[in-house]
């Protein structure tokens, strides 16, 4: 053993005593050398020196990820007005700009007198009874001609009506129509989205939005509508006017101290006679609301209004099998009644899953069922007599009237037994030969409804 | 100016000389000109010279380079004759004994069986005579550790020699061919 370390320590000996293989001699000439070599040395800044992979991954995901927060959270200038104070004091150099024209924005006693409803006031007002003042209007054009880049390619978007007959006339007695399965065939409907030129010939067009921006702004205007009080549920239907000097939500101007916040808010919409702001959680349309139809920018699943006079049978059998034209008369009455209880700008809907999907065997059950007790309790005096049964956290209303404990435990069991549950815009609505179930807005209806024979 | 560089550069580098070729002639064995190697490295020190602050651990900054242009070079590589032939004729050239010369290539072959670590390690203790603290700094690594490799470098250079035995006895005929 002690020979082999022997070995080793010799071969180390070897190695290390031995003259080098070359000498210091041919090195010194080597180096010599150097002093030519190093004539032109590389410039310490060669952009090729600076360079290196990591340095390079370092700085690029940052900016990256910058860059897209920056383009997706800040490419809307009214994404920063959540806050109410900041949006005033933000916009208090164009407010001034504005009292400088003497065109103040429509004060809230301004708004009441030129026939506007506020918060809290019964009198019921139609936007259309708002009446735009030229002088102000010129005002607002001038700021948001000064805000907006108004020389954009404009784009219009028509939403047409589905043919409404086609896809949901069934003359079939007895059959539903689920309106889950509607909003399936309303998703084929983005189809009916055009883009054009703009030929309004309206004051002005709302800028170039685009689907993201679009939904940036239903997204903030939501936000800012809940946190302002202006809406009851996150799912409203929500229309809001920007044709005159005051800007109106769901019929009612707002106040004073939030007009310029909503102002810069709906900037990007522009303005107009007819330019409104129209949303759900299921869609958002920017643009001119006419006679003739819609002419703006529009993002989601959406259709032009409907009453359900469009898409339903147009007749039912009677026992006999004798064929009846009711349904008319029935819509109108249930529409009349409808309008007595909600505000024109009432209703939401509620996201998918929680839609009230029921079959044909349920409705009927449920049109039998509630019918016996309203006549019962004496809130209709037979089935000619429409009935809305609202549906809420708070309780049962019908038909408006808030009910007590005892009538209330024989509306919900029925309620319970088809899994109904509730909703801000919730509702049943029942006419002798029709029964609705689902959520209601301005126009639309979102749920299971189906045509009831004479049983 | 260039002169006075010049005169600096090698005026350091003096001391240095015996124990960087050893090393370099180590590490290079039959896979690299051991000349190119040197030379490659002289022209970065010479280069950088200035901003080697320690003058006198120029040594430790020419290992290191060296160092580490062999582990980006030419570690996998496989042996080339004409360079083994090469560095036999350079130290023959030398006066170097056929014995020695024998001892010097059974040792780097043999070496080259070893890990990296424990190889370098060896390489600066034995060959160089670096102490263990030294190579600890350069290795970047603690005296124990240092001591453990070369501990465990050694066994295993002992028992690379017994297992090999009858190639060496191979290797050492086949050189003498070559010296004859």
């Amino acid at each position: 053993m002690k020979e082999k370390n022997r070995e080793v320590q010799r071969l180390f000996n070897s190695a290390r005593n031995a003259t080098p293989e070359i000498g210091f001699d041919r090195v010194k000439s080597l180096v010599e050398t150097f002093p030519e070599l190093t004539e032109a040395p590389v410039p310490k800044n060669n952009w090729n020196n600076l360079f290196k992979l990591k340095n390079g991954l370092i700085m690029t995901i940052p900016i990256s990820i910058i860059t897209i927060a920056l383009f997706f959270f800040n490419s809307s200038p009214t994404s920063e007005y959540i806050n109410t104070d900041q949006a005033g004091e933000y916009l208090e150099a164009e407010n001034s700009y504005q009292k400088e024209k003497d065109n103040k924005p429509l004060t809230a006693d301004a708004a009441k007198e030129s026939g506007l409803k506020k918060k809290n006031t019964e009198e019921k007002t139609s936007p259309d009874d708002v009446r735009t003042q030229p002088n102000a209007l010129v005002s607002l054009q001038e700021i948001q001609t000064k805000n907006l880049r108004l020389n954009r390619d404009k784009i219009k978007v028509y939403d047409k009506t589905p043919n409404a007959d086609d896809s949901y006339l069934d003359t079939q007695e007895n059959t539903i129509i689920n309106d889950a399965q509607k909003i399936s065939i309303e998703n084929q409907i983005e189809d009916y989205i055009y883009v054009t030129s703009n030929d309004s010939g309206l004051e002005t067009d709302p800028s170039s939005l685009g689907n993201l921006k679009l939904r940036r702004l239903r997204k903030l205007l939501y936000k800012n509508l809940l946190a302002d009080n202006l809406i009851k549920a996150k799912h409203a239907y929500v229309t809001i006017d920007l044709s005159g000097s005051s800007i109106i939500v769901n019929g009612i101007a707002i106040e004073d101290s939030l007009y310029q916040k909503y102002l810069e808010l709906t900037s990007e919409a522009g303005h107009g006679k007819y330019r409104k702001i129209k949303m759900s959680h299921q869609y958002i349309k920017v643009g001119d609301f006419t006679e003739e139809g819609f002419t703006g920018e529009g993002f989601g699943t959406f259709t032009e209004d409907f009453e359900p006079s469009e898409y339903r049978p147009s007749s039912v059998n009677d026992k006999d099998g004798n064929v009846q034209f009711v349904f008319e008369k029935e819509n109108a009455d249930l529409k009349a009644l409808a309008d007595e209880i909600f505000d024109p700008y009432y209703g939401g809907t509620s996201k998918g899953l929680f839609h009230v999907d029921l079959k044909f065997e349920n409705l009927l059950d449920l049109h039998k069922g509630l019918y016996t007790i309203l006549i019962q309790d004496g809130f209709v005096a037979s089935r000619k007599f429409p009935a809305i049964i609202e549906i809420s956290k708070n309780g049962l209303r019908i038909n408006g009237e808030k009910i007590d404990g005892q009538q209330e435990a024989a509306y919900q069991a029925l309620i319970d037994k088809n899994k109904i549950k509730p909703g801000p815009f919730r509702s049943i609505r029942l006419t002798e030969h029709q029964i609705f179930a689902g959520d209601f807005g301005p126009g639309i209806f979102t749920g299971t409804s189906s045509t009831i024979g004479d049983y | 100016m260039v002169d006075t560089k010049e005169k600096v550069f090698l005026l350091a580098y003096e001391h240095c000389h015996d124990a960087f070729l050893r090393y370099c002639s180590a590490i290079t064995y039959g896979k690299m000109d051991t000349e190119d190697l040197v030379q490659d490295v002289l022209l970065t020190a010479y280069q950088n010279f200035e901003n080697i602050q320690k003058k006198d651990q120029l040594l430790h900054y020419l290992i290191r380079a060296a160092k580490n242009r062999s582990i980006s070079h030419w570690r996998k590589k496989k042996y080339k004759q004409e360079l083994l032939d090469q560095h036999a004729d350079r130290l023959i050239s030398k006066e170097v004994s056929a014995d020695t010369l024998l001892d010097i290539q059974l040792l780097y072959r043999t070496l080259d069986h070893l890990p990296e670590k424990q190889k370098d390690a060896l390489i600066l203790f034995e060959i160089l005579g670096f102490s263990m603290k030294e190579i600890a700094v350069l290795q970047n690594s603690s005296e124990g550790a240092i001591k453990t490799k070369v501990s465990r470098g050694r066994q295993l250079l002992k028992k690379l020699l017994e297992e090999k035995d009858y190639r060496g006895q191979r290797l050492i005929s086949s050189l003498k061919t070559i010296l004859v």
